[in-house]
């Protein structure tokens, strides 16, 4: 995913206006870059604030800057950066966060983002952009920087090099994975995997194939789509590589409440994460009971 | 060519200093009417100010807007109405504009929020922003060969912000020498005096460290601030530090050097009983 992040970056550095500022992260990949751009691909050091007070400067001398940094230290330590310098001063901004989630398992709590969206949710329609394939990196990115938007690419790590049976990226809309019947599983970025095992596992166990959306831009958050196939299941379950709170479930719960009829709704996510944990990645879904059996367990109880 | 300020001053046959007591002056009414808790910090920045726009215009509607001017960046934001006062001297504010100063409505709040056509290039006021932000902002006007002018307005407390040690060190990394912060070492921050709290040994020595051409001035010294801001660089490639001694509440002596004064609001009396030394010439 980091690789598909890079050349999307090299593209847009064709275009002067463009910087890149790193916090230091990624992987030796970066250097050809700098050394072909020094001027404006930098690695500004380990320096989140600065890392994001200077580009919210670039922007206002008229540059496009992209602030790039390991997610749960960009987002948290450079929030009242974000807050301040970017938000406030409507100065356009594109950060870009890897190993969010749990894309650094075995890097232990401190370097998992799991309360990154929650944070930004806060700035009211700050845009969140969760890709769960490579495909959806460019595009992200180039609507952001086309249309010179702040927004926020939640991106994961090397291991997620997938090109997903459904790439499409359209700023603000779901994608239908797969249409179903009377259970749904809306998930985004890396709990794609999970639906479409938990989904095998309905089919096979209950003889159910369950709806999938995915929601590569979970903010603004495609609320008709969401609130169409509501209509059509008894049961969602919501998927995220994120707390409860705040996060994707959250967005579903908000959109769903002035529906009446309202299907069951159960969010499963990474609640409880700051007590110490690792390991590899399907251990972690293990550890926060998020596994297709778990999920399987919860659509069990809709049929 | 003459900034708007040296205009101004030339047409009233006035000094800086004059300047200065009467920007003091309505520092303190507009504080009192208003109910700004800060007017001593606003006091130790007055001849800073005016040597800065003595140099090069802020923002002005009519000029060229995106080549030659200062952008200051006040990351000391709780100084702001030194800057609005100053503004309105120079016609940028209009007088009716800087009465609202503090009301609700008005763009002139505490703390400044960036809004061009009054001349507040950054919204500043939570500490330790301002140098990272102006950083970048030098780093672009570098890199599209502006010739603008990026000044930050730092607070001696502030350098108790970690971000600014950060940002010490990228804009020294990046050469910028478009770059020129004035430190407003007036000794005083919130609860008491910054040498009881978290000083700094030689806070030049720290600048120079980190990578930065460190000049020291008298801060209440329009010529030499300008002389400082505008020498020739002595150590080539390095953004300009100049560390301006001040005193905080400068020119209303019952504030001078007072920490008490950080927040505290000024009653009518005050200004009875104790008429600015400075502001009184005018």
């Amino acid at each position: 995913m980091f690789s598909a992040f890079l050349s999307a970056v090299e593209k847009r550095l064709a275009d002067p206006n463009v910087f890149f500022l790193n916090g230091d992260c990624g992987t030796r990949d970066l250097l050809p870059l700098q050394e072909k751009y020094p001027d404006r691909c930098l690695n500004i050091g380990i320096a989140e604030n600065t890392l994001v007070s200077a580009s919210a400067g670039l922007a206002a001398a008229g540059m496009q800057p992209i602030a790039f940094s390991i997610a749960a230290f960009l987002i948290a330590k450079g929030f009242e950066q974000i807050r301040n310098d970017a938000v406030m001063q409507n100065l356009p901004v594109v950060l870009a966060g890897s190993g969010a989630g749990l894309a650094f398992p075995t890097m232990g709590p401190t370097h998992f983002a799991l309360e990154d969206i929650l944070l930004l949710r806060a700035f009211d329609q700050f845009p969140i952009i969760v890709p769960s394939c490579t495909k959806q990196i460019e595009p992200a990115l180039d609507y952001l920087l086309d249309n010179k938007k702040s927004g926020y690419i939640r991106l994961g790590w090397k291991s997620e090099q997938v090109e997903r049976i459904n790439p499409n990226f359209a700023y603000g809309k779901g994608n239908i994975i797969q249409e179903g019947e009377r259970t749904a599983l809306y998930c985004s970025g890396p709990t794609l995997e999970l639906a479409l095992q938990a989904s095998l596992l309905s089919e096979q166990e209950l003889g159910v194939r369950p709806w999938i959306l995915e929601f590569p831009t979970v903010v603004p958050f495609d609320h008709d789509l969401c609130l169409k196939v509501a209509g059509q299941v008894d049961k969602i379950i919501t998927l995220e590589e994120h707390c409860t709170n705040g996060g994707l479930g959250e967005i579903v719960c908000s959109s769903l409440s002035n529906k009446k009829d309202c299907p069951n709704l159960e969010r499963m996510g990474t609640d409880h994460h700051l007590a110490y944990a690792h390991g590899t990645r399907p251990q972690l879904y293990e550890h926060f009971h998020m596994t297709p059996i778990h999920v399987l367990e919860c659509l069990r109880s809709a049929s | 060519m003459e900034t708007r300020l040296q205009s101004i001053l030339s047409d009233r046959g006035c000094s800086a200093a004059d300047l200065a007591g009467r920007v003091r002056k309505r520092i303190l009414d507009l504080s009192l009417t208003a109910g700004n808790g800060h007017a001593s910090s606003c006091l130790s920045i007055v001849e800073t100010l005016i040597a800065l726009y003595s140099i090069a215009d802020p923002y002005l509607p009519e000029a060229n807007k995106d080549d030659g001017r200062l952008r200051l960046i006040l990351s000391k934001g709780h100084s702001a109405l030194s800057q609005y006062v100053l503004f309105s001297e120079l016609g940028i504010i209009s007088d009716e504009e800087l009465r609202a100063y503090n009301s609700y409505g008005s763009p002139l709040s505490i703390h400044p929020q960036r809004n061009l056509p009054q001349g507040i290039e950054a919204t500043t006021g939570a500490l330790g922003h301002g140098l990272a932000f102006a950083a970048g902002l030098a780093l672009g006007l570098k890199e599209k060969r502006k010739n603008d002018r990026v000044a930050v307005i730092l607070g001696d407390g502030e350098c108790q912000e970690g971000s600014i040690w950060e940002a010490a060190l990228v804009a020294a990394k990046r050469k910028l020498t478009n770059l020129t912060v004035i430190l407003d070492l007036n000794g005083i921050q919130s609860l008491g005096y910054t040498k009881d709290i978290a000083p700094f040994d030689d806070i030049g020595a720290v600048w120079h460290g980190f990578g930065w051409e460190v000049q020291t001035v008298d801060g209440h010294n329009v010529d030499a601030l300008k002389a400082a801001i505008i020498a020739p660089s002595t150590e080539e490639q390095r953004p300009r530090i100049i560390i301006a001694h001040t005193i905080k509440g400068k020119g209303f002596p019952m504030m001078e050097g007072r920490p008490e004064w950080h927040f505290r609001l000024l009653q009518p009396s005050d200004l009875n009983s104790t008429p600015s030394k400075e502001g009184s010439e005018l």
